[in-house]
């Protein structure tokens, strides 16, 4: 155990923060130099592994299967845009019915946007967990995909607020690397010091055994409710800062394939694995856009190649598939990369060794 | 509202339910024996559509073989998914399984778009069902007889096998315990296989007179209507076939009585569903017919 | 024994502490009846276990024994009667309220948390004994770090009186089945129980097993001054180690009393035989 405490503490933080000095001074500088595709990819990679991970707290480490996450992402994406929008912009967009009072009139920053946003999903998170943590399996799922499919539906209708079906353009531009991969950062910190409490542990015996932990003495509702609204929170900032980056949003956009999409990422890289999901988050981002050429025409060596529309789905489909039937816990299954391994044993907590049996 | 617009939306609505209870069976009759959502079952609907659309307008078939061809085709197409996506992972945990229907389901959408383009295709519909009917002062046509009157013919049939052959108890055998009836001598597998085959068909069914009725179909258009048959199986309580029925049955009609009573909450008719659903499940979550179930500690 | 047991003796029952009262039974059910439906799985189930008592419950299959746990454990409300604890009532609390009252148990089918490590799944069990809330155990204030230290080394502790400290850091689910058992059993104790419900805690071992475990559970009765209910369908277990029991036949209660009275009962001999299981006492 000694040699395990053999990095001071102090040491351990300096590293931690130099680090993260340098991460952003490399992004605030690519932000400036590299090609605006490229700044784009990153930001959604950074926006993504967030709400991947959000998704995961509750999917992969808590096992309640949730396919809301849409839902959460729509919350979080109209608060920020409607806090964020000038009161100008505002008046041009909403040309149907105005916005109500007070929203038509304010214009926050974008911080204090996305706090409100991740306090309002969070209460979103709330209302809907609270009562479908009550079911189990397949029928949490088609509740909460019920939950997110009324949320838009509501959004559709409430013109006065989200301008309906339109949705809303001109959103100021305020996503850049910086936030996204801030958000990132914060949630892989939240992840990982959650994980290593008390409570992580007691939501992943819920994932094991509901009933033996409910014997155990762990509080259902409040665990499962933690998990639910933590993971509705990262929704609702990664919606926010979505909105903010692409400036346009509509109902539409935050239908089921969105959750499809957030919840491949997260069985790809392993339900119930933090740096799986990041990477997995990551490379699914990158495919995603890779892949937008299958369905764009384009001339190869002179071919007219006609794009095909639906092909990129096709692809990660059949990818889930392969997942899910050859290797179901995914590329992680609920273990960690090595690295994270070394630094937890560097932490000083031995009871790390969980892959000794095969 | 005059007796006439009501008689017109009872129509409406009984013929949209009698879709919802067809698809409807095909949920309840796989969460009955596997405890699955079979996500991909709004797409065999929709594929179905599809057979039938390619059978009369490339191939030129007479609708009648057309629709006999897309249905078996349907039928087999139920039991390849069933072999390929779901039998491997019976023994896994739950949530796989949902996962990998999940995956069939967008799986087959997508594949739908590329093959099929993503343009609505106009489904062929002979005109016999287009004939119009007077009845008490309501012009119809008669698909409007002809759609509840098939449901009503296949719902005796299905439970003529249900309840009636040896497939049936096999069927009914296997929702308690596989180990138990493979024991008892029953082939489980040839048991499931048939239960998505006739799901499969009726699904198939549901989907022609679909197309007979709405005249259009896409793609997209399996996801939907599917969640919602799945909700009536729920509420009518999931596992029994009079019960999906029913909630077939309830679903289609309330949407349409919905619209008709309540124009104001026209944009809230897809919301509609799930609001019963989570409703039904927090109230009675066995639904209407289901049976209480225990948990097992 | 080391000083961080003295908070296992210390944690009694609730009313233990200031006025331990030698009639008032550390665990009672009175009148405790569940129907299902139309089927009466437990009829008028009465029963006084004295505090620091080793009390079996026996009777064939299917007689309501689990059913009895199942509803002092707080899984199942009855549908009439009453469950107390040192006198106080907890009828129809949820199983964690029970469990944080001071009731703990174990499964008949071993319910670990399967990809837990051994320590993990104890841990999760002093999960409910915590003093830091989420937000202070989220920032690791230093209050919290001494209490996520203490939690590790009660674990570790609780592991090795247990006989698991080999394995604490091997996923639950690949102990024998054997150990997986003693590993409920360590996980019920780290909840700071008074009463410890064993649900058939010798099914499917070896009788060499099952002689260590009885050794066990005598063990830790003594040195956690635990009350322990324990299930049975063999009649071996219980007779060498229980104090007193009750058997219990298609939810009604036959006898009550020491082994040697209930070995004598002709209504126990006639449930056990007439049941089709023999008692291989």
């Amino acid at each position: 155990m000694a040699e395990q405490r053999a990095v001071h503490p102090l040491l351990k933080i300096a590293v931690v923060c130099g680090a993260l000095i340098l991460f952003f001074l490399v992004l605030s500088w690519g932000q400036e130099h590299w090609d605006a595709y490229t700044v784009r990819i990153l930001n959604l990679c950074g926006i993504y592994i967030g709400i991947t991970l959000g998704l995961n707290l509750c999917n992969g480490f808590t096992g309640q299967f949730s396919l809301g996450i849409a839902g959460f992402m729509a919350v979080g994406a109209y608060t920020t845009a409607l806090l964020t929008m000038s009161p100008a912009v505002k008046q041009a967009v909403f040309f149907i019915q105005p916005l109500i009072y007070p929203l038509n009139s304010i214009q926050w920053g974008f911080l204090p946007a996305l706090l409100m946003a991740a306090v309002v999903s969070g209460i979103v998170g709330f209302l809907v967990g609270a009562p479908a943590i009550r079911f189990r399996g397949d029928y949490l799922a088609i509740t909460t995909l019920g939950f997110a499919e009324i949320i838009r539906i509501v959004f559709t209708n409430i013109v006065p607020i989200t301008n309906g079906a339109l949705g809303l353009k001109g959103i100021p531009p305020h996503t850049n690397l910086l936030w996204s991969w801030g958000f990132a950062l914060v949630c892989i910190a939240v992840m990982v010091r959650l994980m290593r409490t008390t409570y992580g542990r007691a939501l992943k015996a819920i994932r094991d055994d509901e009933v033996a932990a409910e014997a155990m003495g762990v509080n259902l509702f409040f665990h499962k409710n933690l998990a639910f609204v933590m993971s509705a929170m990262m929704a609702g900032v990664g919606g926010g800062l979505l909105g903010n980056l692409i400036t346009t949003i509509d109902p539409n956009m935050f239908r089921f394939p969105l959750t499809f999409t957030v919840l491949m990422m997260a069985v790809l890289g392993g339900l119930g694995s933090i740096t799986g999901t990041v990477i997995s988050a990551a490379a699914v981002t990158i495919a995603m856009e890779a892949f937008r050429a299958l369905e764009e025409p384009r001339v190869i060596l002179g071919l007219a190649i006609p794009g095909v529309p639906g092909m990129r789905m096709v692809v990660f489909s059949v990818a889930l598939m392969i997942v899910i039937l050859f290797y179901p816990k995914g590329f992680m299954g609920d273990r960690e990369f090595s690295l994270d391994r070394v630094k937890r044993l560097a932490a000083g907590l031995d009871r790390t060794n969980t892959s000794k049996q095969g | 509202m005059t007796l006439e617009i009501f008689l017109q939306n009872a129509a409406n609505g009984i013929t949209l339910g009698s879709l919802y209870a067809l698809l409807a069976i095909g949920y309840t009759m796989v969460y009955g024996i596997l405890r699955l959502i079979n996500f991909a079952h709004g797409e065999i609907f929709m594929i179905s559509t599809y057979f039938a659309f390619y059978g009369t307008a490339i191939f030129a078939l007479p609708w009648q073989v057309a629709f006999v061809v897309a249905i078996v085709l349907t039928a087999l197409l139920g039991v390849v998914i069933e072999r390929a996506a779901y039998r491997p992972l019976r023994d896994a945990p739950r949530i796989s399984a949902l996962i990998s229907a999940i995956g069939v389901s967008f799986l087959m959408a997508n594949l739908g778009l590329v093959i099929f383009g993503g343009r609505p295709k106009t489904f062929y519909r002979p005109p016999i069902f287009q004939v119009p009917i007077e009845l008490g002062g309501v012009r119809v046509v008669a698909l409007f007889f002809v759609i509840p009157l098939l449901t009503a013919i296949l719902l005796v049939a299905l439970n003529y096998i249900v309840y009636k052959t040896k497939t049936g108890l096999a069927m009914r055998a296997a929702q308690w315990d596989f180990d138990t009836t493979r024991l008892m001598g029953v082939d489980v597998d040839r048991a499931i296989s048939i239960t998505f085959a006739i799901g499969s068909a009726l699904a198939a069914v549901g989907g022609i007179m679909w197309g007979l009725r709405f005249a259009e179909i896409n793609p997209n258009m399996g996801l939907f209507p599917g969640l919602k048959c799945f909700i009536a199986a729920v509420f009518g309580g999931i596992g029994n076939i009079s019960g999906a029925v029913l909630g077939g049955f309830i679903l289609g009609f309330g949407e349409i009585m919905l619209v008709a009573f309540l124009p104001g909450l026209a944009g809230y008719r897809d919301a509609f569903a799930f609001v019963v659903l989570i409703l039904i499940l927090l109230v009675r979550p066995t639904g209407l017919l289901g049976d209480k179930q225990r948990v097992k500690v | 024994m080391l000083d961080t047991n003295d908070a296992f003796d210390a944690n009694g029952a609730p009313g233990t502490d200031s006025a331990p009262s030698a009639d008032l039974p550390a665990l009672a059910c009175e009148s405790v009846t569940m129907r299902f439906g139309g089927l009466t799985a437990v009829d008028g189930f009465n029963l006084r276990v004295p505090k620091g008592a080793l009390y079996g419950l026996i009777g064939p299959n299917g007689a309501g024994k689990t059913t009895v746990f199942n509803i002092v454990s707080g899984v199942l409300r009855p549908s009439a009667g009453a469950v107390k604890l040192f006198g106080v009532d907890v009828t129809g609390l949820s199983p964690d309220r029970i469990a944080r009252s001071g009731i703990a148990r174990t499964f008949q089918n071993i319910r670990l948390f399967r990809n837990l490590t051994v320590l993990d799944n104890v841990l999760v069990g002093l999960h409910l004994r915590r003093e830091a809330n989420l937000a202070q155990a989220m920032l690791a204030l230093p209050r919290h770090r001494a209490e996520e230290t203490q939690m590790a080394a009660t674990a570790a502790q609780l592991l090795e009186e247990i006989g698991l400290a080999g394995v604490s850091h091997y996923r639950a689910s690949a102990l024998p089945y054997g150990r997986q058992r003693r590993l409920e059993i360590a996980r019920a104790l780290a909840t700071k129980p008074a009463v410890l419900l064993l649900d058939e805690p010798a099914a499917g071992m070896n009788p060499a097993e099952t002689e260590d475990l009885m050794r066990l559970i005598t063990d830790i009765r003594n040195r956690f001054s635990l009350t322990i209910l324990l299930i049975e369908h063999e009649m071996k277990v219980v007779m060498g180690i229980c104090e007193r029991m009750t058997v219990l036949d298609h939810g009604d209660t036959i006898a009550e009393g020491t082994p040697d009275e209930i070995q004598r009962n002709d209504r126990v001999i006639k449930a056990y035989l007439g049941g089709g299981a023999v008692a291989r006492a």
